[in-house]
Order: C-alpha cells, then structure tokens, then sequence
C-alpha cells in the first residue's frame, strides 16, 4: 500500500516466504492477494454485501455462482457476520453498523484466501462492543491465516497476539513472543512504552 | 463613351479645341418592330486647356477632362443643354503631365497617373452645401516611371497600372494596398484583364503581347481595411463601415470589423451593467444571509435559469419585451428608479416593526419578504406608465426621445443589456456565490468575535477574501456575453452602427457570422472574413475566460491554504 | 433610523431585493411562456360585433380577440387615425378575423369606441385551412358536387362526417406521397449513383459495362412503372377528396365555398361546452406535438423539429459520452499532476466559455468543408459535385455539439471520480485488484451517476443550442425526416429541423409574425419544458448523489 502515498521512504526488506517484497519487478497485484488488508475505517464498496465478498474472487475470474455463494457464505461464517446478515445478502452495505462494517472488510478479505491478512488498526474507529468481536474473531481466525495487527493499544496487543513487534519512528526496536514482550522486554525503550512513561 | 440609363452617350473633344457630347437613345416601335435611334448632340463649356483624355461615368452627369497640364475638369452633365463646368483641378504635381487616367469599376473613383509614376485615386465627395467636388482619396505607391496604362479589376475596386520604365503593379483600392511590382520586359503599351482577374495581358511596343497569370485572390483585406477608418466610394469623409454586399456587382464591399466589435463590446457592458450588480449582490446575499430552506429553492432556480435556452430569452426579448418597453417606457425608469427605494422602505418599515414579530419570522427571509414589493412597484409603473407619458411627455415618450435628438430603435441595447443579462446572471451568480460561500468560515467568526455586525464582516473580511472569485465571475460572465448570438441576433435590428447610444442597436460580431455564414460563397474573401471575426471572439473570450480561470485556481489554492 | 442605517439592515435588504429581482424574472419567464405557450390551444370564443368606420358606415367584424391594450391617444393620432381631441386614452383590440384570401389581413387593430354591442353568435364557425390560415364564418350548405347535403342544424353531423373523411383521404394522399412516392426517389436515385460510380470505374470495357448497366435499366423500368401505377391511384384520391364543399358567409356577408379537402378541423367554440372545450384541447396538443408545419411553418404542428432535435441529440451523446468519459478517467486516473495537466484543465475550462457560434464556424470550416469534403472525394465520388457528406448535415450538427458539450461532460465526470473516496479504492487494492480493475470494477460503476449527470447537462445544453446550428446543418424546412424505412436508416448526411432553429425561424423570419406568435410560444414551451426538465432530473440525481456519499464518509 505504501507505495501509493507519495512521501513514503523504505530501508531495509520485508521478506514473504522468504521473498522480498520490496524487490523491484515483484507483480504488486500478486502480493496483495497473497496479502489481505484491513483498514482502520471500513470502507466497504457502496454495492451489496454479497458482492463486497464476491469482488475478490470476481477479480480472479470466478464466475460460478455456485463457488461464489459457498465462498461468500465461508466467508461471512469466518468473519462471524453470517447469521446477522445472512436474510439481507443484497442490501447496500452501508447499512450496516461500524463494526459489522469492519468484520464485512475482513470477511471480504478471506474470501479470496490470503496467506496472511494484515489489520491496521481495525477497531480503532468502533466502540468497545464491536472491538471485543473483531478480537474474536481473530483468535478464531488465527487458526488458519497468519494475521499482522498493528495498534496502539497495549492491551489490545497482549490480548490478540502470538508475537509482538515494537516499533518506534519507523525502526524496530524489538521483536519477541508477546509474554517476553510484555513481561521481560529487552530495551528500554520498549520497557518505557508499556509502562506508559510515554506514547 | 458610356453605357448610361438613358442610353449611349459619347463625348468627343475636337481637334479644333471644342468639346462635345452626344446622346443616343433607341426605341423601337411596338407597332411595326422597327428601332429608330435619336441622337441629341450639345456642345459644352471651353476647357481651359487642350483636352487628352475624357472620362464619362454611368449614370451619365459627371464628365471628367483631363488636360496637358495636369489638372481634371468636372462637367456636371445631368442636363446636357445646361452642362457647366464644376471644377478644374490640379491632379498631379507642379509641372508633372497626367498621363494615364482610367474609371475603375463602378465608375466612381478615377485613378490618375502621372508622368512621375505617382498614382492616385480621387472621386466626388458631397460637402456640408451638397456640392460635389472631385477630391484626392489616396496615393498608391509611386512608380519607377511614368504612368503608361491602367487597367481596372472587374467586380472590385483594385487596377493594375503599367510604367515606362516597364513596371506593372497591382494596386487596390479600398485596401491601400499595392499588391505587386513587377518588372516585364518591353515598353508596355496597354494592359487587359480577364473578367474574374486571373490573367494580365500586356500589349507592347513592337505589337507583341504577353499573358501573364495572376493570382490575386483576396486584394480587399488590409490592416487599415479591417481596423482603420477607411475613405469609401460616395461618402463624404472616412469611416468605420461594415456593409458586405449588395445586389450590385459593382457595390464597393466595406469590411471594417470595427462596428462589430464595438457592437459586441457594447452589448456586452450593458448586459454587464444590468447584470453584475444583481448577480454580484444576489450571490452575496444568497451565499452570506439566507436561510438553508430557501437557499434549497434559489440554487435550483437559478440553475434553471442557466439553463434556459437563449434562443428562448432572445425570442420573448425581440417579440414581448422589446415592444413593451416601446410601449412603456416610463415604466422601465420607474422601476429602475423606485425598486430600490421601495426595497429600503420595506426595510425601514422592518425595523419598526415589534420584536416578537421580527424574530418569529426570523433573518435570511428578506429575498422572500422583498418579493410583494418588487411585484406591486412593476404593476404600479406599468398601470402609471401611459399617464405619465401624457403628463410629460406628450403622449409619447418615444417620440419626445427623438425630439430631443436621441435616435430610438425598437430593438435596442437597452433590450438586449436585460435580456442577456438575463443570461449571464445565473453565470456569475453561481461563481461568485461559490466564492462567497467557501470563505473559511473562521475568518467570518474571528471577525464576528470582534464585534462587527454582520454586514461590517461582510464588506470587511467576506468580500476582500472572495474578491478575486468574484473577478473571475464577472470576467466568465463578460466573456459569456461577448460570444452569445442568439439573444443579439433576435432583440437588435442587426444595424452595423458604432456608438454607445442605449436606445439604439447594433450587430455584434457573433451576430454577424450567424446572419452571413450561411449565404456567402464559400472560400471568398468575404467568407474568409467572417472566420477571421470568429478567430476574434475566441481571442476576445479565451483570453478572458483564461484570465478568469488562473484567478479562480489561484483562489482555490489560497481556500486550501487559509 | 440613524442606528438602523449603521446597522447595515438597508443593505442586506438591497442584496435580498437582488436575489428577489432575479427569481421574480425567472418565475415571471416561465409563467409568461407557460399561459401563452398553453394557452394557445383553447378555444376562444367567435365575437361578432358591429363596426362604425370614420366615414360613418357600419360594417360587421367577426373574428377572435387576440389581444387588446389602452393608449394614450396621441400615439395613435401619429398613425394617422382621427380621434377626437378630448379623448386622452384609447383602447383597441386586435381582431383575429382570418380569411386571409379574402379579406387581405387576417389580424386588424379595431378601436374600441367604435364597436357595437359584442355577441358571440352559436353557429358561428372556425375552420383550420390547409391554405390560407383559419377561416371565421358562418356555414351556410354543404354540397357533394352541385348536390345539396345538408343545410341548417343537420349540416353539422354531416359536415363532421365528412371533414373526417377528407382527412382520412387526405392522410392516405399524404402516405403514399411521403412513403411510396419517396421510396420510389430514393431507389431511383441509388440507381442513377450506382450508374454514375460504374461509369466513373477506370479501366470498365464499352461493352462490359453495357452489360453491367442492364440490371439498372431494367429496375428502372420497373420503378417507373409501379410510380405511374402510384400516379393514377393519387389522382382517383385527388377527385375524391375534392367531392365535397362547404359554402359559409363571411363577415362582409359574401358567401364563399371552401373545399372540404381544404379543411384540416371545423370547430363552433361558442357552442362548445367545458368537455368539448378540453377534448378540442387535447386534440389541438397532440396535432401540435405530432403534426408536420403548415404554410411556412406558421402552422400546423413541430413534429419534424421535435423529431429532428431528438435524432441529433441522440447521435451527439454517443459521440461524446465515449470521448468525455474516457478523457476525464485519463485526466482524473492516469495522467501525471503537472503543469501540462494543469493547462490541460485550463484549456477544458476554456473550451467550455469559447462562444458557442465559434463552434458552429469550426465546424463548418473543418468538419464540414474539410472532412465532408474529403470524404466525398474519397467515397462518394460519384455523387459529385452534388455534395453528399460535404455540406451541412446531421452528422455534423451533432459531431459540432459534441465538441461543445464535451467540457461539460469531462468537467461533471472528473466531479464524479474525484467524489469517490479514497478508502474505496485502496480496498479494492487490497484485495489484489490492479489498479484498472479497481477502475473499471469500482471506481467508474460508482462514478456512473455522475456521468449520467454530465450527458443530461450536455444533452440539455445541446437541445437548447442554436447558433452554431444554423451554420453545420439545421434547416428551416427539411423535405424528409432524417430516420426513414430506407436503408442505412438513418441519414446522416440529411439536414435537419430544430425546435430551437424553429422558434427562431417562425417568430423572426416569418412573413405573418401575428399568426405565427402563438406558435412561437407553444414551441418555446415545448422547449422549456423539455430542458427544464431534463435539468432538474440531473440536479435530482447530482443530489441524490451528493447525499449517498455524505452518509458513506461520515
């Protein structure tokens, strides 16, 4: 994504099965399919909910409407929208709340079975009812797909994650299992944050 | 000898030194079908001098006498048994000889050579006592030598004048152009040309003659044609005139874009004059005070009213709105006059008016509140107009307009300056109420915060912020004005006349291309002419509309910065 | 009052008037043309009325009441009418008194002093002409060739019958002339151009191309013959149609005969209660909007013009929805922001405030002459120097509107794009869409209603446009409507008729402006209606679009 904001500077590689995605050349399209993303603000396109979901596959030249609906319906089902959903498939999705906006994003980001599906700050756009089902959500979903959250919240972060990576001013100071983190962190600087001497 | 109405006419100078002219006119009995021609022969008054060459014009009055020192004399022969002599004057410089004298076509202008090589066009002007005297019009470029033949363009007022030197130049008349030089070989003795002026002949000396081709398509256009006063055949002094043609093929075709452009220019301001005050106003008011309910009815209005086809607005101005102001024009000033005046009593009469009233009401309704007195001051002026004009004005005010010497047209500016300001309100309403609206609003509330009321803020910090839209609003609505043709084309009588009087009309360049585009021949000089006049609408609008747009986007940027 | 000046209330009440001043125009306009344009087609009532000329003779006046207005006296002592001096103030009326064949004028001014008392007689009658405008009377017997019909209260059923009769002839003259009739022309002259382009093939043996001619001639042959067949059944119509006459009394009590193939509808207002009135309405509205012009487009109905305006409106939004959409996804999508872009906006901008009759010279300069030109040479060499494509036509009225509207277009489109918030694009991204995908699958379906918004500004722009129209192919008059059952259908190179043209046509060139005034507004209102209408569905949609995105972003 970032190479869609102009002012952007990038050091040092990001690797993906052992792939640097940074490398030039590399198909752009390609990675982001490898790769889901989920906004901080839903933004789910103005159509039905039903083709929100479908748009990925559509992408991918899925026609099948037979495909479509079991994916759709997998989908919804691992986002934990289904059953609030499921009589108003075709409605606008802008009928729907925030955080059922949120888990349609990231129903729509499943469907087209990322490898790992990235979260910039999900819930930080929704009330504490919403938040707690998206962090549902991602235990459930961390049994399939590799998930990368990025947040502000510490206790988000202990809540949510395996592991934990510590950035500040765009380098990492630290990266462990999120106890480590947490309990025993090896900078100070980190040591800082989580205490909330500052940030 | 001429061609005359009345017939055949040939004036002959004797070798004795007598000058005489003849009339023949034919007729031919209805009866037995045999013709019988009559000839009537007078003498007329002594030239001073040996005549060389006469000149006998179409209608059949004028003669002109050239003499061996280098002046014209001027019979005026309209009636043969009176014939006197005008005028002798001196054509040529001191002690040059005339030596080539020619008509051109028409027979209005005579092109005099003399043996200096100058060359020079002259015909008769009417003064202020209606005397017609022979008058030097323009020189052309001298020639090398002296002049030896000349012969005229047909359909058009150019000639090509040979010299002894053996020079031929191609020179036209209305223009002041010489149009080429050329040398030839041989002593050119006299020249010819082919009707549609394409092929040159030259007789010379030894009894030879050359063809030569010419390629002369479009001699009429000049700067000084075009944009300068231009001195044409019968009027009596130089001027700016746009007449394109006539039924006669001999018709000098004056192509002066200046009455046009003064046209547009002048239909524009008075557009302008009627609509930049109520735009500029409307939108202030519509951007800064008005309610958001009835702000929802006056956008969609006035984009209705942007939309209405000017055809529509052209069409009840030339057929409704022109013979009622004709009718009622008392009626026009009194509005002018008291709609303002009822709108501040309407106003005072508010601020008497209790409190609880006022505030249940509430602000931003004045528009609204406005509206019966706008309606009850048009009705009043109108019922009142024909009383008024009996109390002061004789009955009519019209006439008495042009009795005090002021020219009245039933289609005139006044017309169009309501009616396409008409047009051109909506544009620049919706700039200008743009520009108004978008003003950041924490410069209104710092201003506010100061204590100014609200109109202080508004002249204050609205309006200097919003100025350069507002520019641009009125230089879009400018450049919208200039180039409407529909409006002008119907609610002006179309008269090329080059003044500001209001209550005359005038025919704007847009105008123009519409009226004659579509009848000229194509590819002619004429033809050539109209596009030039819409290559100077686009410039006169681009550079306009360009002007407009870099203020606007230089706007845009200052918004995005405050 | 001093407080009430410093207050600054006189002078947003001024700027208020501004805003009530110019509503008041535009609601006053529309009303102006609304009850003319409507009010045209009710029927008015026959007034009949007796007149005292200045030498003291009377005589009988008989007609409508157009119009009528009070003056003051001396403006009409000007024109040379002798009003006694006392009188300060004069009202006349004009009397739309018809028969112009016979009685010279059929508006007259009459002053109202010198009328009697006004009646509005039962039988007297309206007749629609096809020749020579309306016809005010009073009938007096109906006559089949020497033999008496009908006369008295009878003669009307009978004379109703037989008016639609002759229509129904009428009509049927009328088809074959414009269907068969034209069919046959238009066959003939594909012949004679197939003939000419066979005779023009370089190389073509004398005596081959004989051989290929033969078909031509032998088609010919046919053709005529079935056209003298088509002949000789019109001319039995002819006759038929010429059966029967009318004979009525005029006001100057002549009795003169009209033909009843002459009569186009008969109507008796002052017998016509409130139902027949609206029934005569209606069908006054439709012969408007459906019927072809009468009498130099003075009467009759618009329906070429309508017609006409539709057609090239058409044509112009398939050329320039295309050439718009795309022009503003590159500007909007793909091109790199710079000053060349920049310029490029400005020179779109500018290109929207170019006058509009500038248009009309470029096309006639480039499209027409230029590229009509070349394409004659190039494809139509045999139709030369009969221009086909190489004068003003359809197809350039509407390629020159299309460049007109262009900016609107690109302008309400690039509105659209940039409406659509940026979230939506980067999630489109996100799921692995490239960025045309993202394009063509999100972007632009959401940005269609803008577009739709666009093409109606331009398609309203476009039907109300004039000036440059009269220059690239709109005709006063045009003998064939431009789609037709002929192949290709529709005609591009046909000229034709256009409401707008049409207004200014009949109310500005036309001999008998009086007669043609009604018209003129019934026209203008056609038009009105039309572009306001067409206006305020795209302000609805730009709103209804303004409101979905409000509630999206938030």
């Amino acid at each position: 994504m970032n190479d869609l904001i102009d002012i952007c500077r990038i050091e040092g590689e990001v690797l993906l099965h052992g792939e640097n995605i940074y490398r030039p050349g590399i198909d752009v399209p390609e990675l982001r399919r490898r790769v889901g993303m989920v906004f901080q603000k839903p933004n789910p396109f103005p159509k039905s909910i039903y083709e929100n979901v479908a748009y990925g596959l559509r992408l991918q030249g899925v026609k099948s409407r037979q495909v479509l609906d079991e994916a759709v319906e997998r989908s919804l089902r691992s986002a934990a929208l289904w059953d609030e959903v499921k009589d108003r498939l075709h409605d606008n999705a802008f009928g729907l709340s925030g955080g059922q906006q949120q888990r349609l994003v990231i129903a729509r980001a499943i469907a087209i079975e990322p490898e790992i599906i990235l979260l910039d700050e999900p819930c930080s756009a929704l009330d504490p009812i919403a938040t707690a089902k998206i962090e549902d959500l991602m235990h459930e979903l961390k049994k399939e797909y590799t998930i990368v959250i990025v947040t502000h919240n510490m206790q988000q972060a202990a809540r949510v994650a395996d592991y934990t990576a510590y950035l500040f001013l765009g380098e990492l100071i630290e990266f462990g299992e999120t106890r480590q983190i947490f309990k025993k962190p090896r900078s100070k600087q980190t040591e800082d944050y989580i205490t909330g001497r500052f940030g | 000898m001429q061609q005359t109405g009345q017939g055949l006419a040939v004036a002959a100078a004797t070798e004795d030194g007598r000058l005489l002219l003849a009339r023949f006119s034919a007729s031919t009995n209805l009866f037995t079908g045999e013709t019988t021609v009559r000839r009537d022969g007078y003498p007329l008054p002594q030239p001073p001098a040996s005549a060389e060459r006469i000149l006998l014009d179409r209608t059949g009055r004028n003669l002109f006498v050239s003499d061996g020192a280098g002046r014209i004399h001027y019979y005026d022969i309209s009636r043969p048994a009176q014939a006197r002599l005008v005028q002798s004057v001196p054509v040529v410089a001191q002690g040059e000889r005339i030596t080539a004298m020619e008509f051109l076509t028409g027979t209005v202008s005579v092109i005099v050579g003399g043996s200096d090589g100058s060359l020079s066009q002259w015909f008769l002007v009417r003064d202020a006592d209606n005397v017609e005297h022979l008058t030097r019009i323009r020189d052309f470029a001298p020639h090398g030598g002296a002049i030896v033949a000349i012969a005229p363009e047909y359909n058009r007022k150019g000639f090509v004048a040979a010299d002894a030197s053996g020079g031929v130049g191609v020179h036209y008349a209305t223009s002041h152009r010489t149009l080429l030089m050329e040398r030839i070989e041989g002593e050119v003795r006299h020249l010819a040309l082919s009707p549609i002026n394409t092929a040159l002949l030259a007789l010379d000396g030894q009894g030879r003659v050359q063809k030569f081709d010419l390629y002369n398509p479009h001699p009429q256009v000049s700067l000084s044609a075009l944009w300068g006063k231009v001195w044409y055949e019968g009027r009596s002094a130089p001027d700016y005139i746009w007449q394109s043609s006539s039924g006669s093929d001999e018709f000098e075709s004056k192509f002066s874009m200046v009455p046009l452009t003064v046209g547009t220019l002048k239909a524009a301001f008075f557009a302008m004059l009627f609509a930049v005050p109520l735009a500029i106003m409307g939108a202030v008011y519509t951007a800064y005070f008005m309610t958001k309910v009835m702000r929802g009815f006056v956008k969609p209005t006035i984009e209705v009213m942007e939309a209405l086809p000017t055809v529509i607005l052209g069409f009840l101005a030339g057929l409704w709105l022109a013979p009622f102001i004709e009718k009622n024009l008392p009626a026009v000033f009194a509005i002018l006059l008291f709609t303002p005046l009822a709108m501040l009593v309407v106003s005072l009469g508010w601020s008497l008016l209790p409190a609880a009233v006022r505030s249940r009401v509430g602000g931003g309704w004045e528009a609204a509140l406005l509206a019966p007195a706008v309606l009850v001051v048009g009705w009043v002026s109108v019922s009142m107009s024909p009383l008024v004009e009996v109390w002061f004005f004789d009955g009519s005010m019209r006439q008495w307009l042009t009795d005090v010497g002021i020219a009245y047209d039933q289609r005139n500016a006044l017309v169009v300056g309501i009616a396409m300001g008409f047009a051109v309100i909506p544009t620049i309403f919706s700039i200008a109420e743009d520009a108004v609206f978008n003003v950041p609003k924490h410069l209104t509330q710092g201003s506010m915060a100061l204590g100014a009321s609200a109109w202080q803020t508004v002249v204050g910090v609205v309006l200097p912020t919003a100025s350069p839209g507002i520019f641009s609003a009125v230089m879009i609505g400018f450049g919208r004005a200039v180039g409407e043709t529909m409006i002008v084309l119907m609610a002006t009588g179309n008269s090329p006349i080059t003044n500001f009087n209001i209550f005359e009309g005038m025919r704007t360049l847009s105008a123009n291309i519409a009226v004659e585009l579509p009848e000229t021949a194509v590819a002619s000089t004429h033809f050539r002419i109209l596009f030039l006049a819409a290559l100077v609408l686009f410039a006169m609008t681009f550079v306009v509309n360009t002007v407009a747009e870099v203020v606007r986007q230089r706007l845009r940027k200052k918004y995005s910065s405050l | 009052m001093k407080n009430w000046f410093k207050s600054g209330a006189p002078w947003i009440w001024l700027t208020g008037g501004a805003v009530t001043i110019s509503l008041v125009a535009v609601v006053g306009l529309l009303a102006l043309i609304a009850v003319r344009g409507f009010g045209h087609f009710w029927p008015a009532p026959i007034v009949e009325t007796s007149y005292t000329l200045p030498d003291g003779s009377q005589m009988r006046l008989l007609g409508e009441i157009a119009r009528s207005e009070t003056l003051p006296a001396t403006q009409i002592r000007e024109s040379g009418i002798d009003i006694p001096e006392k009188e300060r103030f004069v009202t006349r009326h004009l009397v739309k008194q018809g028969n112009r064949d016979l009685l010279g004028r059929d508006f007259v001014w009459y002053l109202d002093a010198r009328m009697g008392e006004r009646s509005t007689p039962r039988d007297a009658v309206m007749i629609e002409r096809r020749e020579w405008g309306n016809f005010y009377g009073y009938p007096v017997q109906l006559r089949e060739g020497d033999r008496v019909v009908a006369e008295g209260e009878a003669l009307w059923r009978e004379l109703d019958e037989r008016v639609r009769r002759s229509n129904d002839l009428h009509e049927e003259i009328r088809r074959i002339e414009r269907r068969e009739i034209g069919d046959i022309n238009f066959r003939l002259e594909r012949i004679r151009l197939a003939e000419r382009r066979l005779q023009l093939t370089p190389g073509l043996a004398p005596s081959e191309l004989q051989a290929q001619l033969e078909p031509f001639a032998r088609e010919r042959g046919e053709l005529d013959a079935r056209y003298a067949l088509i002949q000789e059944r019109l001319d039995r119509l002819y006759r038929d149609v010429r059966r029967d006459t009318l004979t009525a009394e005029i006001m100057d009590g002549r009795q003169v005969e009209i033909s009843l193939a002459n009569i186009v509808r008969v109507s008796r207002p002052n017998a016509m209660g409130i139902g027949q009135k609206t029934a005569w309405y209606a069908e006054s509205v439709w012969e408007f909007i459906s019927g072809y012009p009468r009498e130099a487009n003075t009467e009759g109905g618009i329906f070429p013009a309508i017609f006409g305006t539709v057609t090239m409106v058409f044509v112009m939004s398939i050329i320039v929805t295309p050439f718009g959409i795309l022009a503003a996804i590159y500007l909007r999508e793909y091109a790199k922001q710079g000053p060349l872009l920049r310029l490029i906006r400005i020179s779109v901008y500018n290109l929207a405030g170019v006058p509009s009759i500038v248009f009309g010279v470029f096309g006639l300069g480039f499209f027409v002459y230029f590229v009509g030109g070349n394409i004659d040479r190039l494809l139509y060499p045999e139709a030369l120097p009969a221009p086909t494509f190489g004068t003003p036509g359809l197809f350039w009225v509407s390629l020159t509107l299309a460049l007109l509207t262009l900016p609107v277009v690109i302008v309400a489109t690039e509105e659209g794009l940039a409406r659509i918030p940026r979230t939506i694009r980067e999630g489109s991204l996100a799921l692995g869409a490239t960025k045309a995908e993202t394009l063509w699958r999100v972007v632009v379906p959401l940005a269609t209603p803008a577009m739709m918004t666009g093409l109606i500004l331009a398609i309203a722009r476009a039907a109300g446009e004039v000036a440059p129209l009269m220059l690239v192919g709109v005709v006063k008059l045009a003998p064939t409507l431009p789609i037709d059952g002929n192949f290709p259908f529709i005609h591009m190179e046909r000229k034709i008729m256009h409401l707008g043209f049409h207004i200014f046509d009949v109310g500005f060139q036309s001999p008998n402006v009086e007669a043609a005034r009604p018209l003129v507004y019934a026209t203008a209102l056609t038009l009105v209606v039309i572009i306001v209408a067409l206006n305020l569905a795209a302000v609805g949609l730009r709103n209804h679009l303004r409101e979905k995105y409000r509630s999206e972003s938030d």
